[in-house]
């Protein structure tokens, strides 16, 4: 984190953090129309805009939770940034041809560029772990799937009839695995020089 | 990295080093710049993993999911190869919600009507990107293609191998209901109820619906009364309790 201010906006960051209803609420009725908009000029419509929202929203919650995210400008613009970088990058993968953006030509605060790089690059991270996890030999999948979503490694273990302290072994072996897949990877040496 | 470094790392972030050897591994992580980028991952991927398979991350994801329903129109085909329009299980039991809420008046028709008219036209989301021939799949379009034995099947085959796979639990009690398997339907929406998932609500309140679909409504009732007001459906359980 550098030495800026915390915005105000954080609120909604912390309104992701603790699924508060009434304030996620509001980033649809207040920030989503904009986002909406511009997708619908850019050869899109609102159920595209839809996914696209929804994908930065859960991203911004991820970030915020695992690594922390604290605002030092409006999550308007943040927030639109990460949402129109998102769909530029999806015309790019689906529509190859003869498509025509309508770039914007609207300056942009470098705090809310730095602000959705960090985010992007997070998700870049992110994205290659889950990645990696699915490439992963079946055995240790299954075990650290199992592992992260029951908590406590003896019910692991019970379930997978091996003793708690086989488990609670192989788990980090596992993980150590996926390690080492992660930063042979070429993505992670493209994410590292980043 | 070797297996000593790794359980090395693992016993570091549990807490579980003497402190002389925390100390030895700390001045190696700054000594060691590949050790530490290592360890980097080693306790990002913990992070990740453990947030990305949590109850609370699912329980977002639905709240997202409500308000986008809300105050977002998905009237556009969908991009799968369903044929049925994208109908998800919050909707249908916003559906199956409306049905009951019909008056007293219109009671008997509407059981006529009610559960098997409106019930399964709509269709599950089970494939996380990227899915492709896993039972998962299978499960998803033969659920959203009204084959419901062929997706119990499926069903069971996942939980099989995950038995604490909430979400599907409860779209296979979904689907036993459609089969009219009621006695199994209830044992899984009783079981989630007791749970402590996010379909620990959903769970009750289709457990009341589906003895509503076989008219015990007596039971049909105690179920609704034991529906707590934090649930999602509790207005609309005490709508359907005072018709009844």
């Amino acid at each position: 984190m550098g030495d800026y201010e915390v915005h105000t906006d954080q609120k909604y960051v912390q309104a992701l953090l603790e699924n508060d209803n009434r304030l996620i609420a509001e980033i649809y009725t207040r920030f989503a129309p904009k986002v909406v908009g511009y997708i619908q000029k850019n050869n899109g419509n609102e159920s595209a805009a839809r996914d696209i929202i929804q994908e930065a929203l859960i991203t911004i919650y991820d970030q915020a939770k695992t690594k922390g995210l604290t605002l030092s400008c409006p999550f308007d613009a943040y927030f639109f940034l990460i949402c129109k970088r998102k769909w530029l990058n999806f015309l790019k993968k689906n529509k190859p041809t003869g498509v025509t953006i309508n770039e914007e030509v609207t300056s942009i605060d470098t705090n809310v560029q730095q602000q959705a790089d960090e985010t992007a690059l997070y998700e870049g991270r992110a994205s290659l772990f889950n990645q990696m996890l699915e490439q992963m030999g079946d055995a240790c999948k299954k075990l650290l799937k199992l592992s992260f979503s029951i908590k406590s490694m003896e019910e692991v273990a019970k379930k997978l009839t091996v003793s708690y302290a086989y488990a609670r072994k192989k788990k980090s072996l596992c993980i150590g695995k996926l390690t080492k897949m992660v930063q042979e990877s070429a993505q992670y040496q493209t994410l590292k020089n980043l | 990295m070797d297996e000593k470094t790794i359980l090395l790392f693992d016993d570091y972030l549990q807490g579980a080093l003497s402190p002389e050897e925390k100390d030895r591994l700390e001045l190696r992580l700054k000594t060691e710049p590949e050790l530490k980028d290592a360890f980097t991952i080693f306790k990002d991927l913990n992070g990740h993993l453990s947030h990305q398979f949590s109850d609370e991350r699912t329980s977002f994801k639905d709240t997202l999911e409500t308000l986008a329903d809300k105050h977002l129109k998905t009237t556009e085909a969908p991009k799968k190869d369903v044929k049925v329009i994208s109908f998800r299980p919050l909707r249908y039991l916003v559906a199956a919600s409306v049905i009951v809420l019909f008056g007293v008046t219109f009671w008997f028709q509407m059981q006529d009507v009610g559960y098997d008219d409106y019930s399964f036209k709509g269709s599950i989301d089970l494939v996380e990107r990227g899915g492709d021939e896993s039972a998962f799949a299978k499960a998803e379009k033969a659920f959203n293609e009204g084959l419901y034995t062929d997706a119990i099947s499926y069903f069971d085959d996942i939980i099989g191998n995950d038995p604490d796979n909430t979400q599907v639990l409860f779209y296979k009690g979904i689907a036993l209901v459609e089969t009219e398997d009621y006695v199994n339907a209830t044992s899984i929406f009783t079981k989630l109820s007791n749970g402590n998932s996010v379909f620990k609500y959903k769970a009750q309140w289709y457990n009341a619906l589906n003895f509503l679909k076989q008219e015990n409504i007596e039971q049909c009732k105690q179920i609704l009364l034991k529906l707590p007001p934090e649930a999602e459906n509790y207005n609309e359980a005490q709508e359907l309790l005072k018709k009844l």
